[in-house]
Protein backbone atom coordinates (compact mmCIF):
# COMPACT_ATOMS: atom_id res chain seq x y z
CA UNK A 1 0.00 0.00 0.00
CA UNK A 2 3.02 2.48 1.05
CA UNK A 3 4.77 1.38 -2.32
CA UNK A 4 1.56 2.27 -4.39
CA UNK A 5 0.99 5.56 -2.85
CA UNK A 6 4.62 6.45 -3.06
CA UNK A 7 4.64 5.76 -6.92
CA UNK A 8 1.19 7.69 -7.26
CA UNK A 9 2.83 10.37 -5.52
CA UNK A 10 5.98 10.72 -7.53
CA UNK A 11 4.07 10.13 -10.68
CA UNK A 12 2.02 13.08 -9.84
CA UNK A 13 4.62 14.92 -9.26
CA UNK A 14 6.67 14.36 -12.46
CA UNK A 15 3.56 15.12 -14.38
CA UNK A 16 3.35 18.53 -12.63
CA UNK A 17 6.92 19.37 -13.40
CA UNK A 18 6.61 18.87 -16.97
CA UNK A 19 3.12 21.01 -16.90
CA UNK A 20 5.46 23.41 -15.48
CA UNK A 21 8.59 23.21 -17.25
CA UNK A 22 6.13 23.34 -20.86
CA UNK A 23 4.75 27.08 -19.72
CA UNK A 24 7.72 28.40 -18.70
CA UNK A 25 9.81 27.58 -22.00
CA UNK A 26 6.73 28.90 -23.42
CA UNK A 27 7.64 32.27 -21.66
CA UNK A 28 11.17 32.04 -22.18
CA UNK A 29 10.25 31.52 -26.12
CA UNK A 30 7.54 34.48 -25.61
CA UNK A 31 10.31 36.54 -24.52
CA UNK A 32 12.88 35.69 -26.96
CA UNK A 33 10.59 36.23 -30.02
CA UNK A 34 10.28 39.97 -28.58
CA UNK A 35 13.38 40.25 -28.02
CA UNK A 36 13.68 39.79 -31.65
CA UNK A 37 11.57 42.56 -33.05
CA UNK A 38 13.30 45.05 -30.43
CA UNK A 39 16.23 43.94 -32.17
CA UNK A 40 15.01 44.42 -35.27
CA UNK A 41 13.72 47.88 -34.58
CA UNK A 42 17.10 48.91 -33.59
CA UNK A 43 18.29 47.82 -36.76
CA UNK A 44 15.82 49.60 -38.91
CA UNK A 45 16.42 52.87 -36.47
CA UNK A 46 20.12 52.08 -37.19
CA UNK A 47 19.23 52.26 -40.98
CA UNK A 48 17.07 54.94 -40.71
CA UNK A 49 20.21 56.85 -39.24
CA UNK A 50 22.31 55.87 -42.37
CA UNK A 51 20.02 57.07 -44.34
CA UNK A 52 19.52 60.60 -43.08
CA UNK A 53 23.15 60.81 -42.61
CA UNK A 54 23.58 59.54 -46.77
CA UNK A 55 20.88 62.28 -47.94
CA UNK A 56 22.65 65.14 -46.04
CA UNK A 57 25.75 64.43 -47.71
CA UNK A 58 24.04 64.22 -51.07
CA UNK A 59 22.34 67.34 -50.44
CA UNK A 60 25.84 68.86 -49.50
CA UNK A 61 26.90 67.29 -53.11
CA UNK A 62 24.16 68.69 -54.67
CA UNK A 63 24.51 72.62 -53.45
CA UNK A 64 28.15 72.52 -54.14
CA UNK A 65 27.31 71.13 -57.63
CA UNK A 66 24.99 73.65 -58.01
CA UNK A 67 27.58 76.41 -57.02
CA UNK A 68 30.09 75.16 -58.92
CA UNK A 69 27.71 74.99 -61.99
CA UNK A 70 26.66 78.73 -61.48
CA UNK A 71 30.26 79.64 -61.53
CA UNK A 72 30.89 77.91 -64.68
CA UNK A 73 28.25 78.99 -66.77
CA UNK A 74 26.59 75.59 -66.59
CA UNK A 75 24.61 73.77 -68.99
CA UNK A 76 21.04 71.86 -69.08
CA UNK A 77 19.24 69.81 -71.21
CA UNK A 78 17.10 72.21 -72.34
CA UNK A 79 19.90 74.21 -74.21
CA UNK A 80 20.18 70.81 -76.43
CA UNK A 81 19.56 71.73 -80.19
CA UNK A 82 16.08 70.65 -81.95
CA UNK A 83 15.12 68.93 -78.36
CA UNK A 84 12.18 69.22 -76.26
CA UNK A 85 12.64 71.03 -72.96
CA UNK A 86 13.50 68.37 -69.45
CA UNK A 87 11.00 67.91 -67.99
CA UNK A 88 11.77 67.65 -63.85
CA UNK A 89 9.41 65.01 -62.05
CA UNK B 1 -4.22 7.36 9.20
CA UNK B 2 -1.35 6.86 6.54
CA UNK B 3 -4.27 5.92 3.74
CA UNK B 4 -6.33 9.37 5.07
CA UNK B 5 -2.98 10.66 4.33
CA UNK B 6 -2.26 9.35 1.00
CA UNK B 7 -5.72 9.95 -0.27
CA UNK B 8 -5.30 13.83 1.15
CA UNK B 9 -1.66 13.98 -0.55
CA UNK B 10 -2.76 13.12 -4.19
CA UNK B 11 -6.07 15.25 -4.24
CA UNK B 12 -3.75 18.49 -3.43
CA UNK B 13 -1.25 17.05 -6.70
CA UNK B 14 -4.27 16.84 -8.92
CA UNK B 15 -5.78 19.98 -8.17
CA UNK B 16 -2.22 21.63 -8.59
CA UNK B 17 -1.94 19.85 -12.13
CA UNK B 18 -5.00 20.83 -12.98
CA UNK B 19 -5.45 24.78 -11.89
CA UNK B 20 -1.46 25.46 -12.47
CA UNK B 21 -1.87 26.66 -16.25
CA UNK B 22 -0.51 23.40 -17.27
CA UNK B 23 -2.46 22.71 -20.20
CA UNK B 24 -2.70 20.18 -23.01
CA UNK B 25 -0.32 20.20 -25.48
CA UNK B 26 -1.57 21.71 -28.46
CA UNK B 27 0.11 20.02 -32.17
CA UNK B 28 -0.68 22.83 -34.86
CA UNK B 29 -1.17 25.94 -35.83
CA UNK B 30 -2.98 26.55 -39.17
CA UNK B 31 -1.15 29.09 -41.44
CA UNK B 32 -2.69 32.28 -42.49
CA UNK B 33 -4.82 32.23 -45.43
CA UNK B 34 -5.64 35.18 -48.33
CA UNK B 35 -2.79 36.83 -46.98
CA UNK B 36 -2.91 39.85 -49.73
CA UNK B 37 -1.30 43.07 -50.23
CA UNK B 38 -0.80 46.87 -51.39
CA UNK B 39 1.70 49.05 -52.62
CA UNK B 40 1.28 52.22 -50.21
CA UNK B 41 0.70 55.58 -52.36
CA UNK B 42 4.13 56.45 -52.06
CA UNK B 43 5.68 52.81 -53.53
CA UNK B 44 7.64 53.25 -50.10
CA UNK B 45 6.36 49.43 -48.55
CA UNK B 46 3.36 47.13 -48.77
CA UNK B 47 0.10 46.76 -46.40
CA UNK B 48 -0.56 43.36 -45.72
CA UNK B 49 -4.09 41.66 -44.76
CA UNK B 50 -5.01 38.61 -43.83
CA UNK B 51 -7.45 36.19 -42.45
CA UNK B 52 -8.02 35.15 -38.90
CA UNK B 53 -7.15 31.87 -37.81
CA UNK B 54 -9.31 30.35 -35.23
CA UNK B 55 -7.50 29.88 -31.99
CA UNK B 56 -4.28 31.43 -32.84
CA UNK B 57 -2.58 33.76 -29.89
CA UNK B 58 -1.35 35.93 -32.83
CA UNK B 59 0.59 36.52 -36.37
CA UNK B 60 4.19 37.48 -37.10
CA UNK B 61 5.45 39.36 -39.76
CA UNK B 62 9.07 38.48 -41.65
CA UNK B 63 10.88 39.75 -44.17
CA UNK B 64 13.70 37.90 -45.50
CA UNK B 65 13.59 36.02 -42.23
CA UNK B 66 13.81 38.73 -40.09
CA UNK B 67 10.88 39.28 -37.51
CA UNK B 68 9.48 42.73 -38.01
CA UNK B 69 5.94 41.95 -36.07
CA UNK B 70 4.05 40.05 -33.27
CA UNK B 71 1.35 41.08 -32.16
CA UNK B 72 -2.77 39.99 -33.08
CA UNK B 73 -3.56 42.32 -36.03
CA UNK B 74 -4.67 40.81 -39.47
CA UNK B 75 -2.94 43.48 -41.10
CA UNK B 76 0.20 44.95 -40.83
CA UNK B 77 2.21 47.33 -43.33
CA UNK B 78 5.61 46.32 -44.58
CA UNK B 79 8.58 49.10 -44.78
CA UNK B 80 11.55 47.31 -44.73
CA UNK B 81 13.11 46.59 -47.91
CA UNK B 82 13.40 43.01 -48.54
CA UNK B 83 13.14 40.23 -51.24
CA UNK B 84 10.52 38.00 -49.73
CA UNK B 85 7.73 38.44 -46.89
CA UNK B 86 6.35 36.10 -44.99
CA UNK B 87 3.33 35.43 -42.26
CA UNK B 88 2.67 33.18 -39.93
CA UNK B 89 -0.03 32.29 -36.75
CA UNK B 90 1.12 31.16 -33.66
CA UNK B 91 0.01 29.89 -30.40
CA UNK B 92 1.86 29.44 -27.33
CA UNK B 93 5.16 28.22 -28.36
CA UNK B 94 3.95 26.77 -31.79
CA UNK B 95 4.02 28.22 -34.81
CA UNK B 96 2.40 27.69 -38.12
CA UNK B 97 4.17 27.30 -42.04
CA UNK B 98 4.85 30.85 -43.16
CA UNK B 99 2.78 32.07 -46.16
CA UNK B 100 4.86 34.27 -48.19
CA UNK B 101 5.16 36.72 -51.25
CA UNK B 102 7.98 36.56 -53.32
CA UNK B 103 9.14 40.43 -53.96
CA UNK B 104 12.72 40.35 -54.88
CA UNK B 105 13.41 42.38 -57.95
CA UNK B 106 14.96 40.49 -61.35
CA UNK B 107 18.50 41.13 -62.38
CA UNK B 108 19.45 41.22 -65.76
CA UNK B 109 22.55 42.27 -68.42
CA UNK B 110 21.47 43.44 -71.81
CA UNK B 111 23.60 45.44 -74.72
CA UNK B 112 21.93 47.94 -76.44
CA UNK B 113 22.62 50.32 -79.67
CA UNK B 114 22.75 54.19 -80.66
CA UNK B 115 19.92 53.89 -83.11
CA UNK B 116 22.44 54.56 -86.41
CA UNK B 117 24.60 51.71 -85.29
CA UNK B 118 23.76 47.94 -86.40
CA UNK B 119 21.99 46.25 -83.23
CA UNK B 120 18.90 47.02 -82.19
CA UNK B 121 18.76 50.26 -80.11
CA UNK B 122 15.34 49.87 -78.05
CA UNK B 123 14.79 47.59 -74.84
CA UNK B 124 12.06 46.94 -72.31
CA UNK B 125 11.29 44.76 -69.39
CA UNK B 126 8.74 41.92 -70.15
CA UNK B 127 6.11 40.27 -67.46
CA UNK B 128 9.23 38.32 -65.81
CA UNK B 129 11.20 41.39 -65.21
CA UNK B 130 13.83 40.61 -67.84
CA UNK B 131 15.29 43.26 -69.84
CA UNK B 132 14.40 42.18 -73.52
CA UNK B 133 15.89 44.34 -76.83
CA UNK B 134 14.12 45.34 -79.82
CA UNK B 135 14.16 47.29 -83.31
CA UNK B 136 12.94 50.58 -83.49
CA UNK B 137 10.86 48.99 -86.90
CA UNK B 138 9.83 46.47 -84.63
CA UNK B 139 6.00 48.15 -84.68
CA UNK B 140 4.99 45.06 -83.70
CA UNK B 141 6.90 45.85 -80.14
CA UNK B 142 6.74 48.86 -79.85
CA UNK B 143 4.35 49.07 -76.94
CA UNK B 144 6.95 47.12 -75.03
CA UNK B 145 9.60 50.01 -75.46
CA UNK B 146 10.66 51.44 -72.03
CA UNK B 147 14.18 52.53 -73.13
CA UNK B 148 15.96 53.60 -76.24
CA UNK B 149 19.55 55.08 -77.05
CA UNK B 150 19.74 58.33 -79.31
CA UNK B 151 23.31 60.60 -79.95
CA UNK B 152 20.78 62.87 -81.55
CA UNK B 153 22.82 63.20 -84.30
CA UNK B 154 21.24 60.69 -87.31
CA UNK B 155 23.31 58.61 -89.21
CA UNK B 156 26.37 58.92 -87.19
CA UNK B 157 27.46 57.44 -83.84
CA UNK B 158 28.51 59.61 -81.36
CA UNK B 159 29.45 57.66 -78.38
CA UNK B 160 30.12 60.12 -76.12
CA UNK B 161 26.97 61.87 -76.60
CA UNK B 162 24.54 58.64 -76.21
CA UNK B 163 21.67 59.21 -74.35
CA UNK B 164 18.91 57.38 -72.59
CA UNK B 165 15.40 58.19 -74.01
CA UNK B 166 11.98 57.43 -73.39
CA UNK B 167 9.70 55.91 -76.08
CA UNK B 168 7.09 58.84 -75.60
CA UNK B 169 9.36 61.10 -77.78
CA UNK B 170 11.09 60.54 -80.83
CA UNK B 171 13.77 63.06 -82.90
CA UNK B 172 13.02 61.80 -85.68
CA UNK B 173 9.58 60.65 -86.13
CA UNK B 174 6.36 60.10 -84.32
CA UNK B 175 6.29 58.89 -80.46
CA UNK B 176 6.68 54.47 -80.11
CA UNK B 177 4.32 54.27 -77.28
CA UNK B 178 3.41 56.74 -74.55
CA UNK B 179 5.29 55.31 -71.67
CA UNK B 180 7.12 58.71 -70.46
CA UNK B 181 10.24 57.12 -68.94
CA UNK B 182 12.14 59.00 -66.16
CA UNK B 183 15.65 58.70 -65.62
CA UNK B 184 17.91 60.06 -62.48
CA UNK B 185 21.38 59.97 -62.13
CA UNK B 186 22.29 58.06 -58.43
CA UNK B 187 24.98 59.32 -56.49
CA UNK B 188 26.92 56.08 -56.28
CA UNK B 189 28.30 53.75 -58.78
CA UNK B 190 27.42 50.48 -56.52
CA UNK B 191 24.56 49.53 -57.68
CA UNK B 192 24.20 46.95 -54.81
CA UNK B 193 24.53 50.17 -52.70
CA UNK B 194 20.33 51.37 -54.36
CA UNK B 195 18.12 49.22 -52.31
CA UNK B 196 15.23 51.65 -52.80
CA UNK B 197 14.08 53.92 -55.90
CA UNK B 198 13.80 57.47 -55.19
CA UNK B 199 10.59 58.81 -54.77
CA UNK B 200 8.84 60.46 -57.31
CA UNK B 201 8.84 64.01 -57.53
CA UNK B 202 12.58 64.15 -56.29
CA UNK B 203 14.00 65.22 -59.77
CA UNK B 204 13.53 62.49 -62.38
CA UNK B 205 13.89 63.80 -65.67
CA UNK B 206 12.69 62.92 -69.04
CA UNK B 207 12.33 62.57 -71.86
CA UNK B 208 16.05 61.96 -72.22
CA UNK B 209 18.84 62.07 -69.73
CA UNK B 210 20.28 65.12 -68.78
CA UNK B 211 23.89 64.23 -69.77
CA UNK B 212 25.00 61.64 -71.84
CA UNK B 213 25.57 58.52 -70.65
CA UNK B 214 29.17 57.86 -68.57
CA UNK B 215 30.72 54.37 -67.87
CA UNK B 216 29.81 53.17 -64.36
CA UNK B 217 27.13 55.75 -63.82
CA UNK B 218 23.84 54.10 -62.21
CA UNK B 219 20.31 55.43 -62.63
CA UNK B 220 17.39 55.16 -60.98
CA UNK B 221 14.36 54.50 -63.56
CA UNK B 222 11.00 55.58 -63.23
CA UNK B 223 8.40 53.62 -65.81
CA UNK B 224 5.96 56.41 -65.54
CA UNK B 225 2.58 55.12 -67.47
CA UNK B 226 0.26 57.93 -68.15
CA UNK B 227 -1.34 60.07 -65.86
CA UNK B 228 2.26 61.03 -65.91
CA UNK B 229 3.95 62.71 -62.79
CA UNK B 230 2.57 60.62 -60.38
CA UNK B 231 2.50 57.21 -59.14
CA UNK B 232 0.05 55.27 -60.61
CA UNK B 233 -0.92 51.48 -61.39
CA UNK B 234 1.37 50.22 -64.75
CA UNK B 235 3.98 52.18 -63.59
CA UNK B 236 7.56 50.20 -62.57
CA UNK B 237 10.96 50.70 -61.30
CA UNK B 238 14.17 49.88 -62.21
CA UNK B 239 17.97 50.59 -61.58
CA UNK B 240 20.24 50.60 -64.24
CA UNK B 241 23.82 50.66 -64.51
CA UNK B 242 26.45 51.48 -67.56
CA UNK B 243 28.42 48.68 -67.80
CA UNK B 244 30.43 49.79 -70.80
CA UNK B 245 30.00 51.83 -74.36
CA UNK B 246 31.82 50.97 -77.26
CA UNK B 247 32.77 52.94 -80.10
CA UNK B 248 30.22 50.93 -82.56
CA UNK B 249 27.47 52.47 -80.09
CA UNK B 250 26.71 49.29 -77.96
CA UNK B 251 26.28 50.25 -74.64
CA UNK B 252 26.19 47.42 -72.23
CA UNK B 253 23.90 47.56 -68.98
CA UNK B 254 23.57 46.18 -65.49
CA UNK B 255 19.45 45.63 -64.99
CA UNK B 256 17.65 45.45 -61.69
CA UNK B 257 13.59 45.58 -62.01
CA UNK B 258 10.98 45.42 -59.48
CA UNK B 259 7.75 43.39 -61.10
CA UNK B 260 5.55 44.99 -58.85
CA UNK B 261 4.14 47.53 -60.04
CA UNK B 262 4.56 51.13 -58.06
CA UNK B 263 6.98 49.54 -55.81
CA UNK B 264 10.39 50.70 -55.47
CA UNK B 265 11.77 48.15 -53.44
CA UNK B 266 15.64 47.46 -55.54
CA UNK B 267 17.31 45.19 -53.23
CA UNK B 268 20.23 43.30 -55.81
CA UNK B 269 19.04 39.82 -55.84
Amino acid sequence: MKKIAGVVVIALLALWLSGCQQTGSQEVSDLKAKVAVLETKVSNIEKKIDELTQKIEEMAQTKAGKKSSKKSGGTTGSTKKNLPPLKKK
Amino acid sequence: MLRRLVIFSGVVLVALFVFSGCTSEETEVLPPENLQYAVTSDGSGLSLTWDAVTDADGYRVYVDDDLIYEGTSTSYTVTNVGKEIGVSAYKGNLESDRVTINVAPVSSDITIYERSSTGYSAMGWNSDGVAVSYSLLDTANYPNFHIYLDDFTPNQVVPAQIHFVAPSYNSQGDAFNDIETGFKVALTSNLDSITIADPVGSGYVSPYTQDPLVVNTVYHIWIDTQPYGELNTGDHFAKVKVLSIGTDGAVQLQCVYQRISMLRWLPTP
